[in-house]
């Protein structure tokens, strides 16, 4: 059977499949019926009446008997002729009896035994016609005897004959009323036992149809919807016909989870992405509590998801930024827009603070009411450790950790502005080591390197908190001394340096010896810009070292 | 005084005594025949006396009763009516002159024509 067709050709073929067993049981219920019908017309029509003709016949004989016993005993010529007209009537009984059997044959009484009776019925009926009515001589005439002995004899065995005849007619009625009934029995539990079989065939034809045409086709339906709401994938269906209204309706649910997939994120999906996220993803209610929170912000924070559901979400700032997600805060979030990457500290339930970007904006849904903030929090520790890192080589030198040329100048310059501005004066000292090319080449790079660190450190230590010490490049050193009371002091300080440099190394193990030769200028004595200093202190370094070496010369004119 | 019968047969019959009800069945018709299978003749003696006094204590029935009880056999055609005699006299010829034959007479009447059997 073809599974396709409409649900109205599918219910019509169940209707069609009762409707045959109906016909199937209203036919034999007929049938039988009017096999019934037949054997009680039967019944009534034939061998009702030959029974009843049997008994008539059986009486009507008895009665001329009684007649004629009593015309014989008594001699009345009246009851005799009573009895002799009852002999008419009983032949026309076996008339009738005759065409009866000749036209519905009985299986125990044939025509040509009726016809026998009746012809010896007649023959005795002539005769005791007759003889019954004369009798008054009897008992003087042998003859007459003889004759009433004769008929006495046919009479018995006529009484005889009528009553087995009248026994046989009623038995076979008697018989065939039995068999009526118990054909009419066994009819009954045969339409009974029919009608059963019938319905029971009906109602499993009709399961199995409906099973296959309907249930099936609906519960792979049932079972593609799971299917899709467990996995989100469906097996595609093919309607077997234009007219299968379920192989539509699952292709069109097929369709729908096709679209439903192409233009909608699955919630898996979306948990996917905020698992993934790098930044820490906070949703925080209206009132600050924390709603909803990723794996990355556990992972930073240091707390369980169930420790952090449902706390205030000031808890992961510090005191100072408490001001973060406070019921102001969320007002402006909502009124003003979002927040982006607004520098915060944060702090960790191990009590760690570290620094981080907070960006919040207002969630609403479709009503247009606020449901939250989502907060995405992402830990800049190592940003600032990388811009740290940038400024340091921006400013200073990375052999010897002193200010470079840049930082030198900015220094510089700041130094100007404050000494104008507090009227007072500072010294700029230009350094140049002496005999440093020698050592760098005959003790190589390495060697040089570690005289320069080392005269950066004996720089720093000399020198006041405030003042900066620069490597301007090579063995060329800067410092700029802030704060001075007097030229005097540039001077003390320099001798200083200058002393400090000339005590003795120890590089690998061998001891040698530095000096320097130092150029002094003064603010605002000899200028007030930056690279007039550093050229007249230079100029100033030139003249020392043209003095000698290890010794120091303010700058003078000519 | 009525007379008293007794019942005769021929001399050559062996039957010496009968007994009542025996006599009875024979002269109802129910006994037909002698030990030897030979058929047995009734003889009704109507001598009025005698008739009647016998149907009366032998067979319990009136002359008329037996006369239609008679009748009745012959009807039915089992049997014919027993033969009649008019006297003792006519019943001893008969009885005398007839092998089977059965009769009763007055007690006084017995010759050597027939032998008297005794009812006992």
């Amino acid at each position: 059977m073809r599974n396709g067709g409409s649900i109205r050709s599918k219910i019509w073929r169940c209707v069609l499949v009762a409707l045959i067993g109906y016909f199937v049981a209203t036919l034999s219920s007929f049938y039988s019926n009017m096999s019934q019908y037949d054997r009680l017309s039967l019944l009534v029509q034939v061998h009702f009446p030959q029974a009843t003709l049997g008994n008539d016949i059986l009486y009507t004989f008895k009665r001329q008997t009684e007649r004629y016993e009593e015309a014989f005993l008594t001699g009345e010529g009246e009851l005799a002729a009573q009895g002799n007209d009852l002999s008419a009537s009983l032949s026309t009984m076996l008339d009738q009896l005759l065409v009866a059997v000749e036209r519905y044959p009985h299986p125990q009484v044939t025509p040509s035994y009726i016809q026998g009776l009746r012809d010896e019925y007649r023959a005795y009926a002539h005769l005791a016609g007759k003889v019954y009515a004369q009798v008054a001589d009897v008992e003087s005439s042998l003859d007459l005897q003889k004759e009433v002995g004769q008929l006495g004899r046919a009479q018995h065995h006529l009484l005889t004959a009528f009553t087995e005849l009248n026994k046989r007619l009623n038995t076979f009625f008697i018989s065939e009323i039995e068999e009526n009934k118990n054909k009419s029995l066994k009819s009954t539990i045969f339409l009974g036992a029919l009608f059963v079989l019938v319905l029971l065939t009906v109602t499993l034809i009709i399961d199995r149809v409906a099973h296959r045409l309907l249930i099936t086709p609906l519960a792979k339906l049932q079972e593609n919807v799971h299917r899709f709401s467990r996995t989100q994938d469906v097996i595609r269906p093919e309607p077997t016909s234009t007219t299968d209204e379920i192989g539509h309706l699952a292709k069109a649910f097929w369709e729908m989870t096709k679209n439903l997939k192409a233009t909608t994120v699955s919630k898996k999906y979306v948990d996917n992405i905020i698992r993934n996220m790098t930044g820490g993803l906070v949703v925080v209610s209206p009132a600050g509590a924390i709603q909803t929170v990723n794996q990355r912000t556990l992972a930073m924070f240091g707390y369980s998801e169930e420790e952090l559901l449902g706390t205030m979400a000031a808890t992961l700032f510090t005191p100072d930024d408490e001001a973060v997600l406070s019921p102001d805060l969320i007002n402006t979030l909502v009124t003003n827009g979002p927040l982006k990457d607004a520098d915060v500290t944060c702090l960790t339930k191990a009590g760690r603070r570290f620094p981080a970007h907070f960006s919040g904006s207002a969630m609403h849904n479709e009503e247009g009411t606020l449901e939250g903030i989502i907060c995405v929090i992402n830990d800049i520790t190592e940003l600032k450790n990388a811009e740290h890192t940038l400024r340091k080589m921006a400013h200073y030198d990375a052999l010897t950790g002193v200010a470079n040329r840049n930082l030198f100048f900015e220094r510089l310059e700041n130094s100007i502005r404050d000494a104008q501005r507090d009227e007072r004066i500072f010294a700029l000292l230009y350094l140049d080591l002496d005999n440093f090319k020698p050592i760098n080449d005959s003790m190589g790079h390495d060697v040089g390197d570690l005289v320069l660190k080392t005269v950066a450190g004996r720089l720093q230590e000399v020198v006041r908190t405030g003042d900066t010490v620069a490597r301007m490049g090579g063995d060329e050193f800067t410092i700029i001394l802030n704060a001075l009371h007097s030229a005097a002091d540039a001077e003390i300080l320099a001798r200083k340096i200058s002393e400090t440099i000339s005590a003795p190394f120890v590089i690998n193990g061998s001891g040698c010896t530095l000096g320097v030769s130092i150029g002094i200028s003064l603010f605002p004595d000899d200028g007030a810009d930056t690279e007039i200093l550093v050229n007249k202190a230079d100029y100033a370094m030139y003249q020392a070292k043209s003095a000698g070496r290890s010794t120091f010369r303010r700058f003078t004119e000519g | 005084m009525a007379a008293d019968y007794i019942l005769v047969v021929h001399k050559e019959n062996p039957v010496e005594r009968l007994s009542p009800l025996e006599v009875k069945d024979i002269f109802l018709g129910k006994k037909v025949k002698w030990g030897n299978d030979a058929p047995i003749t009734l003889v009704m003696n109507t001598n009025e006396e005698i008739h009647e006094q016998f149907t009366r204590v032998m067979l319990q029935k009136s002359p008329v009763q037996l006369s239609v009880y008679w009748k009745k056999i012959l009807y039915s055609g089992i049997g014919m009516l027993p033969l009649a005699v008019k006297d003792d006299e006519a019943a001893k010829s008969y009885v005398g002159s007839h092998k089977n034959a059965i009769s009763y007479i007055t007690e006084d009447a017995l010759d050597r024509q027939v032998k008297k059997v005794e009812i006992r």
